[in-house]
This record gives C-alpha cells, sequence and structure tokens, in this order.
C-alpha cells in the first residue's frame, strides 16, 4: 500500500492534528470573546470616548445685536474679522517648528513665547491671534506656513471711538459681554445660538452633518438706549475741557430727562475707546459706580428735609454764627460770614453754619429718613454692573449731623445725586433712572422690551419741590452758581466743593470734589444737569469749575428739545455761542448718516417692499446674513450651497417675508 | 459555483465533488473583504487619488486574478504541485533577497516588503507562508516514518523556516515571521515530532524574540504602548487607542455600513491590517461574529479536508494552509482588539492586498482540491475507493 501507514500512527496524528484545530479554535473563540468585552461590557465607555473624538458641539452664535443710541444712531455694532488658530500636529516638525513659530508671532506682533506655549500644550488646535486685521491675515497667509488655519469670526466695533465707551463697556474673545450695557444687556445682544453637533475628521476638519444648521436663530436684539449721541458727545467734550483746565484727575456729568427719569448723556472724563482698550481701569463707569463725599450738593436735600418736615419755613430767619459755629469740640466755617439770614440766602452763599444749624432743627433720625427718601444709600437699580450704592449711617452726634448736612461723612455717587435733584425738579417724585429705552428684534423689528418711567417713591411734597426749586434758582441767579446762568431759560442749582477725604485721616488740605447739579427751565424743568469734578488745581469751587459745563450742556439740551426760552436773551452776548454749537453739531456728528437711512427706510416702505436679492451659489450663513440685511427671513432646505429660492432674486416683497431656499452639496 | 449545502462528500462515485461549504466560506470572506475595503478605503482614497474607488477596484481585480488562480489550481489538482514545493520554496527566497536589493525593493510604512514597479508590485512575504507549506507537507509527507528522528524529522524544517523568517525580519515584517512559526510548529506537531523538541525550540527562541523586541525601538515603543495604549496616544498607542474606540463604538449592531468614523483619518490603516476595526464600528459585535464564523467554517471545513485527504501530502498540506488562515485571522483581530501588540498583518481575504489576496485564493484552490478526497490517508472508512484511484492516479 502505497499510503503505507499504520493505524497507531493516523490516529496519532489525526489527535495531534485535533489538537491543532482546537487551539484554532480556541483563538477564534478568544477573538469573539474579546469583541463582547468591547462592544457590549465597554460599548458606553469606549464608544462615549469615540463620540469625544468624533463629534464637536459647536454653536453657531448669531451676530451680536446693535446698541443705538434713542435715535437709533448705532454705537456698537459686530464686524467680520478673522482670526488665526495653530494647529501643532501639522506645524513643521522640531528644528523647523520654533522659527516658524516666531515669524507669525512676528507678523501677528505677539509674544513668541506665549505662542509657543500655547502651541506645546495642545494637540490638534492652539489660536495665535483672534480677530486680526485684514493686513494681518494676508502677512499670515503670505508665510505660506502648514498647520495655520482661519477661522472667520465677528468683532465688536464702536463707530463712534469714545463716545459713551464707559457706558457701553466691551465684550469678550468670544462675544460675550464684559463691561457696561453690553453685560448689562448681555442675553438680548447675544441672541440664541444654535448648537449641533458637527463631525470632525482626523485631520480636525468639520464635517457637517446633513441635519444640521435649518432653523431660525433668534439674532441677537438691537438694544436702544435713552442715550442721545448729540448730547453725550457735548457732554464729553465740555467735561473733558473742563478737566483738563482745571487739570483735574477726572470728571463726571449726567444729564436725565426728570419727567421719565431718562439718562440723556452720562459721560466720564478721561475719556475710553472700547476699540482699542489700554488697561481695564479705563473703562470703569465713574458716575455709576464710584461714591464720593459730595459736599455741598446735599444742602439742597438737608433743607428740603427740613421744610418738607416743617422744621423751618421758607422765610424764617437762622443766626449763622458769623461763620464760625462751635459744636461740641469742633468750629464750623464759612466761605462767607453770615448773620441772620433765610434759608434762601444760605443756599445761595452755600453757608455750612445754616446747613448746619437748620439740620440741628430738623433733627437727627429726621434727616437720616429725608436721605433715605432722596433714594441714597440705595442703588439706583439703574443696570449697570457693580453700582455703587454709598454709605448713609445715622448720625450719632451732633457734629456728624451738621457735617452730614452739608455733604461730608456721606457718600453718593454722581447718578445718585443727579437722580434725587431730578426728583426736585419732577415735582419731589423721585424716579428710576434708566439707560434701555427699548429692545427690538432685528429680524422682524418687534419690540422685544420697552422701559417706562417707574416712580420709586415720593422724596418730597411738590409744595417743597417748588419751594426748593425757587430757591435754588437764586442759587444761579445771585449766588455761588452764577456761572450756570443760561442764555434764554431760567436755571436752578447747588453749587459744592467738598473737601476730600485724606486716606491718612481727618480731611486733605488741598484735595477737592468740585460740582454743580442743576435743571432748567426752572419752572417748568426737561433736563437735570449734574458735573463733578475730582481734584480740581487752581480754581477749586463747584460754580466756577462744574457750573459751566452746566450751562453748556442743559443750553444744548433745551435747544435740541426745542424748549421755548423762558425769557428773551437779555444780551446777544452768549447767544451765537450756543448756537455755534448746535450749528456745529451735525458737521461733526453722522446725524446725517442716521437721517439717510430712515429716508432709504421709508422709501423702501413707500415703495411697498424689497427686491430679493440673489442668493445662488452662497453657503447658508452668508445667504442668512444677506436676506437679514435686506430684512428678509431665510428658511433653509437641505445643505450645501444655494441651488435656488423662492420668491426668485428682484421679485418685490414685503418685508419680513420668508425666502425659502433651497441647499444642496457643491459639485 | 458549487453553494454550501448538505455534506456532499458522501461517496458518490470516482469524481468527488469539492466542499461546497469551504468555497463557500472563502467566496463571501472575499467578498465581504470588498465591500468593507471600500466602504473604510473610500475617503482617503478620494483625498488622495481623487477616486474613491481606487483601492476596490484594486482589490477586485485582484479578487478576479485570484479566482482564476483558485480555479486553476483546483482544475490541476494538488498533487501536480508536490513537486513545485523545492522550485517555489527557491524562488521565493529569491524573490525575498531580490526586496533587500535598493531599487528593485520598494518601501512602505517603514518595511521594504515589495518588488516590482507600479500596478505590478508585489509582496513575496504572501508567497512565501505558502511556499513554507508546499514545502513542509511534501517533506513531512516523505519523512513520514523518520519523523521522529531528530536530525530528519526536526532539524531541516526548522532551518528552513528559521531562514526565511529571518529574511521577513530583514524587511521588518514581523507578523508574517510570526505566521511562519505558528504555522511550522502545528504542521511539525501534527506530524509527530516530539514535544520535547518543540518546547526546547520555544524555551530558545524566547530569548531571541525579547532581543528583537527590546532591541528594536520601534516594537518596544509598540509593546510599552500596548500595555497601556490611552498613555502612548500621541504616539505609538495611537492606532490603538482608535481602533479600541471604533470597535467600542460599534455596539451591538454598529453604526450602520459606510456610517464609520475612524476611517475619517483617524485609524491608521483602516482599509489594510485595521479592517477588522472598521467592520466593528459599522457592523458591530454582529458582524465581528459574522466574521468569526465565517472563518470558524473556514477552519472547519479545511481540518475536515485534512482528515479526509487521500494522502499524507494532501494532508498536511490542508492542514498548513488552515492554520496558516487561522493564524494570521486570529493575530490580525487580536491585534484590531488589542490583545496582542501591532505588527502588521493582513486578514486574510478580507484586507486590502492584491499579493495577499491572489496568494490566499490560489492556495484555496488547493486546499478545495484535497477537500476533494474521501480519505485514504487517516481515514480508512472509504479506502477501498481511494484505493483504486491511487492506484491508477501517480
Amino acid at each position: 500500500m502505497r499510503a503505507g501507514i499504520d493505524s497507531e500512527a493516523a490516529r496519532w496524528i489525526a489527535f495531534r492534528m485535533a489538537g491543532v484545530a482546537g487551539l484554532l479554535a480556541a483563538g477564534l473563540a478568544v477573538v469573539a470573546g474579546r469583541a463582547v468585552q468591547l462592544q457590549v461590557v465597554q460599548q458606553d465607555h469606549l464608544g462615549s470616548m469615540a463620540r469625544d473624538q468624533y463629534v464637536r458641539p459647536i454653536e453657531l452664535k448669531p451676530r451680536r445685536g446693535l446698541v443705538t443710541d434713542r435715535n437709533g444712531a448705532t454705537l456698537a455694532a459686530d464686524v467680520q474679522a478673522e482670526s488665526v488658530f495653530v494647529d501643532p500636529k501639522e506645524l513643521p516638525p522640531a528644528p523647523a517648528r520654533e522659527p516658524a513659530l516666531a515669524r507669525l508671532a512676528r507678523v501677528l506682533s505677539i509674544d513668541p513665547a506665549g505662542l509657543s506655549r500655547r502651541v506645546a500644550a495642545s494637540r490638534r488646535f492652539a489660536w495665535a491671534r483672534r480677530r486680526v486685521s485684514p493686513a494681518e491675515a494676508a502677512a499670515v497667509r503670505a508665510l505660506r506656513l502648514p498647520g495655520v488655519g482661519f477661522v472667520q469670526e465677528y468683532k465688536r466695533y464702536y463707530p463712534r471711538r469714545e463716545l459713551a465707551g464707559q457706558l457701553l463697556g466691551v465684550v469678550g474673545e468670544d462675544g460675550e459681554g464684559l463691561e457696561g450695557v453690553e453685560l448689562a444687556e448681555d442675553d438680548e445682544l447675544q441672541g440664541e445660538a444654535i448648537h449641533l453637533d458637527s463631525l470632525r475628521d482626523g485631520r480636525a476638519r468639520q464635517v457637517f452633518p446633513e441635519e444640521g444648521g435649518t432653523g431660525r436663530v433668534r439674532e441677537g436684539a438691537r438694544v436702544e438706549l435713552t442715550i442721545d449721541q448729540g448730547l453725550q458727545h457735548t457732554a464729553e467734550t465740555a467735561l473733558s475741557a473742563a478737566v483738563a483746565g482745571a487739570h483735574a484727575k477726572a470728571g463726571m456729568a449726567v444729564v436725565l430727562d426728570p419727567r421719565t427719569g431718562e439718562i440723556l448723556a452720562l459721560a466720564n472724563a478721561p475719556l475710553a475707546n472700547p476699540n482699542a482698550v489700554r488697561h481695564p481701569g479705563e473703562l470703569r463707569n465713574r458716575a455709576v459706580q464710584d461714591a464720593f463725599e459730595p459736599g455741598s450738593t446735599f444742602k439742597v436735600f438737608s433743607i428740603a428735609g427740613a421744610l418738607e418736615e416743617r422744621a423751618i419755613g421758607p422765610e424764617d430767619s437762622i443766626f449763622c454764627e458769623n461763620g464760625a459755629w462751635h459744636v461740641g469740640r469742633h468750629t464750623i466755617h464759612d466761605h462767607h460770614g453770615l448773620g441772620w439770614v433765610t434759608p434762601a440766602r444760605i443756599l445761595a452763599e452755600s453757608s455750612n453754619v445754616g446747613a448746619g444749624k437748620i439740620a440741628a432743627r430738623l433733627g437727627r433720625e429726621r434727616l437720616y429718613r429725608t436721605y433715605l427718601a432722596f433714594g441714597f444709600g440705595a442703588p439706583t437699580e439703574v443696570g449697570v454692573q457693580a453700582e455703587a450704592r454709598g454709605t448713609v449711617n445715622p448720625p450719632r452726634a451732633d457734629i456728624s449731623l451738621a457735617t452730614m448736612s452739608f455733604g461730608q461723612g456721606v457718600t453718593a455717587s454722581a447718578l445718585q445725586i443727579t437722580t434725587a435733584m431730578a426728583a426736585v425738579a419732577n415735582q419731589g417724585l423721585l424716579l428710576r433712572p434708566w439707560l434701555v429705552r427699548r429692545v427690538i428684534d432685528p429680524a422682524g423689528g418687534a419690540v422685544l422690551a420697552q422701559a417706562t418711567p417707574t416712580p420709586v417713591r415720593r422724596a418730597v411734597s411738590p409744595e417743597t419741590a417748588r419751594t426748593m426749586a425757587r430757591l435754588l434758582e437764586g442759587v444761579v441767579t445771585d449766588g455761588t452758581g452764577k456761572k450756570a446762568r443760561l442764555a434764554g431759560w431760567r436755571a436752578a442749582g447747588k453749587t459744592g466743593t467738598a473737601q476730600k477725604a485724606d486716606p491718612l485721616g481727618g480731611y486733605s488740605a488741598d484735595k477737592r470734589f468740585s460740582s454743580f447739579v442743576g435743571f432748567a427751565p426752572a419752572d417748568a424743568p426737561r433736563v437735570v444737569v449734574g458735573v463733578f469734578v475730582d481734584e480740581p488745581r487752581g480754581d477749586v469751587y463747584g460754580g466756577d469749575v462744574a457750573a459751566p459745563v452746566f450751562k453748556q450742556l442743559a443750553e444744548y439740551a433745551l435747544q435740541s428739545m426745542g424748549v421755548p426760552p423762558s425769557f428773551a436773551p437779555a444780551a446777544a452776548k452768549p447767544a451765537p455761542a450756543s448756537r455755534a454749537v448746535a450749528e456745529a453739531e451735525p458737521v461733526e456728528f453722522p446725524v446725517v448718516e442716521s437721517a439717510a437711512q430712515e429716508a432709504e427706510r421709508s422709501a423702501r416702505a413707500a415703495r411697498g417692499g424689497i427686491a430679493v436679492p440673489a442668493l445662488a451659489g452662497l453657503p447658508a450663513r452668508p445667504a442668512l446674513r444677506t436676506l437679514e440685511q435686506a430684512e428678509l427671513m431665510g428658511e433653509l432646505t437641505g445643505s450645501g450651497r444655494v441651488v435656488s429660492q423662492s420668491p426668485p432674486a428682484g421679485e418685490v416683497v414685503d418685508r419680513g417675508t420668508r425666502v425659502r431656499l433651497h441647499l444642496a452639496p457643491p459639485g | 459555483m458549487a453553494s454550501p449545502g448538505p455534506d456532499r462528500t458522501a461517496d458518490r462515485g470516482a469524481a468527488a465533488p469539492v466542499d461546497g461549504w469551504l468555497l463557500a466560506a472563502v467566496l463571501a470572506l472575499a467578498a465581504f473583504g470588498a465591500v468593507m475595503v471600500y466602504s473604510a478605503s473610500a475617503v482617503t482614497a478620494a483625498a488622495r487619488t481623487q477616486d474613491q474607488f481606487y483601492f476596490l477596484k484594486r482589490q477586485l481585480l485582484a479578487a478576479g486574478v485570484g479566482l482564476a488562480l483558485l480555479l486553476g489550481a483546483l482544475r490541476l489538482g494538488y498533487r501536480r504541485f508536490e513537486g513545485l514545493a523545492y522550485p517555489a520554496l527557491i524562488f521565493t527566497v529569491f524573490s525575498l533577497l531580490l526586496v533587500l536589493v535598493p531599487g528593485i525593493g520598494k518601501m512602505a510604512g517603514g518595511a521594504r516588503r515589495w518588488i516590482g514597479a507600479g500596478p505590478l508590485s508585489f509582496q513575496p512575504a504572501e508567497l512565501c507562508k505558502v511556499a513554507l507549506v508546499l514545502y513542509l507537507a511534501r517533506s513531512l509527507a516523505y519523512k513520514r516514518d523518520k519523523m521522529r528522528l531528530f536530525s530528519i524529522g526536526f532539524v531541516p524544517h526548522i532551518v528552513v523556516t528559521v531562514m526565511l523568517m529571518g529574511l521577513c525580519l530583514l524587511e521588518r515584517d514581523l507578523g508574517t515571521c510570526i505566521v511562519l512559526g505558528a504555522v511550522l510548529f502545528a504542521m511539525l506537531f501534527a506530524a509527530g515530532v516530539k514535544l520535547g523538541w518543540l518546547v526546547s525550540a520555544v524555551l530558545f527562541a524566547a530569548p531571541v524574540c525579547w532581543y528583537l523586541i527590546t532591541g528594536t525601538h520601534y516594537r518596544l515603543q509598540r509593546w510599552l504602548a500596548f500595555k497601556d495604549p490611552f498613555a502612548y496616544r500621541d504616539g505609538y498607542g495611537f492606532q490603538m487607542v482608535e481602533s479600541l474606540l471604533g470597535v467600542g463604538n460599534g455596539g451591538w449592531f454598529g453604526q450602520g455600513l459606510g456610517d464609520g468614523k475612524g476611517k475619517l483619518f483617524y485609524l491608521p490603516a483602516a482599509h489594510t491590517d485595521f479592517i477588522g476595526a472598521v467592520i466593528a464600528e459599522e457592523l458591530g459585535l454582529l458582524g465581528m461574529l459574522l466574521l468569526v464564523a465565517l472563518y470558524a467554517v473556514f477552519v472547519w471545513r479545511g481540518m475536515r479536508a485534512a482528515f479526509r485527504a487521500g494522502d499524507a501530502f494532501g494532508c498536511y498540506l490542508a492542514l498548513g494552509l488552515t492554520t496558516l488562515v487561522g493564524v494570521q485571522a486570529i493575530f490580525n483581530l487580536c491585534v484590531v482588539l488589542v490583545l496582542l501588540p501591532t505588527k502588521g498583518l493582513t486578514l486574510p481575504f478580507v484586507s486590502y492586498g492584491g499579493s495577499s489576496l491572489m496568494t490566499l485564493m490560489g492556495a484555496s484552490g488547493l486546499l478545495l482540491s484535497v477537500s476533494a478526497g474521501q480519505g485514504g490517508f487517516l481515514r480508512r472508512g472509504s479506502q477501498a475507493v481511494r484505493l483504486s484511484q491511487a492506484e491508477v492516479a501517480p
């Protein structure tokens, strides 16, 4: 037999072959078991790690809303800007890497060490610099470095530069409000972001899933402030000039409408440009966020309280000790010594002794309650972050009662003082000051929120308020506030020159806080203006430093509101000056621009519709943006680029009409 | 084509049909492979060559050639190849040496494994495996009675195999080397070589392996990465981590054919060595079990063919080829499932690779040819029929 093998040997070989087969079967069983272990037992763990890797949740943020003044002039807007990032994995390897990064850092004018650190710390993505200028972006492209990419982002732009800088605030790297109105109205301005999961491939490129990207976003809403940009500009210019002229440290000005509580202007000097913030402190809105010892302007409120409580009558005579009054171990001095005088005179001459004596009649408790009634010691709730509440404590001694009556030993913010003065101007009714008039959906123009005047409480009776207005008019006509006299309108107000507290204790010998707070016209107030100058040198008195600014602002405001003059201007002297300001205005400010925009809008409305723009070939987001600019709504189907639209391009439709876009992947 | 069905090997006269199960398993694996190669490679192919079908076309071409080789081998019958064993071995050694010649051998992925130019490149290591099986089958069949002699049954086979393994190592092809070793041991063991010699050989090889691993930087790193892939995620562990994530992401039923994410430039060699991870991710545990089942059918019917082989050469040939495919499949899937460190082995019939697919399909022709046997070597049940054939055939 050729095969010649005995059955014993055959059995032995078969046995061993069965062993090999068994081993292979065992191997396959191990594979199957491991598959079960990984795919069933560890499925959740590994699967979630896999999704972390493949899926990137992305947020499509709508364009941030505009901030405008009360007339619709743009104060803050988003513009497109490119951001530069680095993919460390795609960068040239070790020897060539550092020089490449150094060149990138030089072009972007950033710190090379910081860039290297960021690149070393990340696997696939590190920002080089965000929101670069077009020139910088072009320079980076010219470097042709592998692993350097661009992302389109929005950059916040403040077209009027310094105008209301501290009021508007700034936004952060991710478009989130950090300060000012940008922070306070952040939710409205941001709108609703769309969240979708994008697939990311191993080369860190995004692959948008089919089902994402449709649906409508709530755009960032437009926030309309109560500010009037012309008045704001006048306030900033006049205040800056006064601060510079007095070599002062800083200045603040607040302009309110006493009948509503609207803030028409709120200026801080030195000015700050939110487009290029040099250090964070310069954006501090000191008029709202800082409290200080106000000085004699507080006599308005202590005397108003005394009149209200009938502690004194308007015609009572009070002995002013000829300028030096001993209270316990202390002596209170007046600038000009007075004898027996009425409250009108005490205010006009700003007598500390007189105010102290009136407060003594009013008593500690009632003075304290009067200050609280005028809103001191509590935030105004104007809607600015970290508002100063000021400190008003019940006086514990006769001397503190006396000093509190003329505004030492208490603190308040510029806004609080101006708001309290507005209560005097508004028949004694204290209104909450406010900054945001309306919030508007840019898509449909629907008003999402509309602010209305909010009474806080009655501070004093209308009679007392009227009496105070009369007394305060005297301050301007023949008292310390003569420089606040207006060309054409009766003005009322009060000067203040506070000694600043010395950090070492007691009061500083030379540091002053000078102010003027007033309103006009005195008989029917339309505007309340507070001007505050911190540490002026030379002319330190509020009547000299702050009152002229009041005059400029009040005249500008009354003129632009068209308030008829209280009397014919006595001399031609002041009139040309104010007219000059008024005339200069439109040239200096593109009020023209907003007028043109409005004209265009109304023309469009008159034509009865809007021509639908041609969108074929555009990707989804630019198409939606184009529609948004044309005040139309977009509705997307599919993904990729626009292949058809309905209604077709050129058709005239109503504003807000839905335009259906069909998208398909290119190619 | 024969379709899988009930046992057809019952005696039906002289011309016994080939094993339908085995043929079905081979064709199913190759077809499954083509589908998965397309799924795994379309994105990479489109990115690299602008043609998403680039790898699929080549794989289908190789499958066509492979099918022709399979049918050719089947028609010729395995016995004709017995005489080819030594020429094939010499040709293999020659081509393995040729690979090492700069200018002729081509590099890819740090390894020098190909010869030829352009689309006609070939990987001699693939041929090497089949050549070794042919050589061992012939040699073992001839030395049947002397297998228990150290100098005749053991030494020559060890020497030839170690030489081939050495050549593979020079090509930095540890995977083929290990498969060759496994096939050698399985065949020597079955042929009756004393277990003690085999154990000593393993003990002797152990320090060599240790040196090979720790002495080579990348192998050591791969080993360390294997022990804790996530710690080496940015380096040598990357491929393993991506494979694990893909497999885990598959779950019970997978992400759906074509919907795997690992192939999107995450998983390196997605269409070749790590196609198992793509299958696991897209078809889930179900797909993996189907794959394992197909290999199990192959091993089962291959072993069955060995048991029923008409002669010793057929028996050892069937055993060797079955072991070759089985071991390679198990090792590849163990690497994909991170049970073994990465070493560069394709998944037989499934992975992209013309040389591998063509060689394996040709070898399957031999195996099918063996499967047509009615017994005679190990089984005496149908000896009578075999005997009459055997006397006519030689």
